[in-house]
């Protein structure tokens, strides 16, 4: 059954060679430094940020956001996150909500429901499955100019073809590219 | 010098074939009058780099004066010798061996046109100089992929990005080899 209201969008960003973590999860390489001199400006992140009302993530990529909070924060500010899980974490903040139950009526049921925007930060599993469910909306790939070579990849033998459709594709100045697709349902 | 240049087109997932070879999804793209810069791509190039694999694919889909047009070096890497056929060597030599030696030369510069066996050697042993890659707005799921793992990390530069009305985008990137702080 088709959703209604919401749209759910996939968001990741990868190396050309379309890798999303490197084997050891280190993320220096999010820093370019190879400018292009006619790329935009980013976009004021504050402003776009708030448009997103809910974010959904698999257990694995909760650990490394974890991990990563460390030293960077955590990532999705105070915003309702949805972890995907079967096991048990310890996470008294009341944004953090953990869901064992089915995808679709995680969809239909409650995102639906509640929220406009929902981004699925990954991992590829995730994505997989909600691709497979014909649950996904929009899909947004941030390039940086660099290949990694090993690691994670975020699309990994999906179960079947998807055709999309581009809504826009831009350049920054520090070289990163985002290209942004409809899913075509 | 001469610089190595992969033009190539790949779904968004990173598959430049389904299985069996199969490359219907680049109809999605086709369009009257479109070449996505081919012509203009293959003006400044005089040497080819092909695969055996692929080489005798498009022998067989489109016919050898695709490679060979009587002005092209055309280099098939394959394990078997054979004697050349006109500007057609079958090359069973060292590969960065033979990169090396054709950047050395005087010339314009050095396209290679697959398979992802040979890319994958040309790119760990960093003999790539510039990547076209016109991803096309599909996800495959499933086939030959581009980029395999197994390779050194390098920083790239972009260079350009265009979008076409067909849902193409084209990105141009130079290996950058030049270390940032």
């Amino acid at each position: 059954m088709k959703k209604q209201g919401v749209t759910i969008t996939v968001h990741m960003v990868a190396s050309v060679d379309g890798i999303i973590a490197r084997p050891d999860n280190s993320i220096s390489w999010f820093e370019t430094g190879h400018p292009f001199e006619d790329g935009e400006e980013a976009e004021d992140p504050t402003a776009f940020l708030k448009s997103i009302d809910c974010y959904v993530m698999g257990s694995k990529t909760y650990e490394l956001a974890m991990e990563l909070s460390k030293d960077y924060g955590w990532a999705y500010g105070d915003k309702i996150t949805i972890v995907l899980s079967h096991r048990k974490f310890e996470d008294d903040r009341p944004h953090i909500v953990f869901w064992e139950g089915d995808l679709q009526n995680l969809v239909k049921d409650h995102l639906s429901a509640k929220y406009k925007s929902v981004w699925v930060v990954g991992g590829a599993e995730v994505v997989n499955s909600l691709l497979q469910l014909k649950l996904v909306d929009e899909i947004r790939i941030s390039l940086l100019p660099i290949l990694l070579g090993n690691g994670l990849r975020y699309f990994d033998f999906l179960p079947e073809e998807n055709k999309l459709k581009l809504l826009k594709a831009k350049a920054y100045k520090n070289g990163m590219i985002d290209l942004h697709y409809a899913v075509n349902q | 010098m001469r610089k190595l240049k992969i033009f190539i087109a790949m779904s968004l997932d990173g598959f430049i074939a389904k299985p069996d070879d199969d490359l219907s999804f680049l109809k999605a793209v086709e369009k009257e009058g479109e070449d996505y810069g081919y012509e203009a791509f293959t003006s400044g190039i005089d040497t080819l780099i092909i695969g055996r694999k692929t080489y005798d694919y498009v022998v067989r889909e489109i016919g050898s004066q695709h490679y060979d047009n009587g002005s092209n070096d055309v280099y098939i890497i394959t394990r078997k010798p054979k004697p050349r056929k006109g500007k057609t060597i079958f090359y069973s030599g060292d590969l960065k061996e033979l990169v090396l030696k054709l950047k050395s030369e005087s010339g314009k510069d050095i396209y290679c046109d697959g398979g992802a066996e040979i890319i994958h050697q040309l790119l760990v042993q960093d003999l790539v100089d510039e990547l076209i890659i016109s991803i096309i707005p599909v996800l495959l799921g499933e086939g030959t992929r581009l980029f395999k793992k197994g390779r050194p990390e390098q920083t790239l530069k972009l260079q350009s990005i265009k979008s076409f009305e067909t849902g193409l985008v084209q990105v141009n990137y130079l290996r950058n080899r030049i270390k940032s702080l």
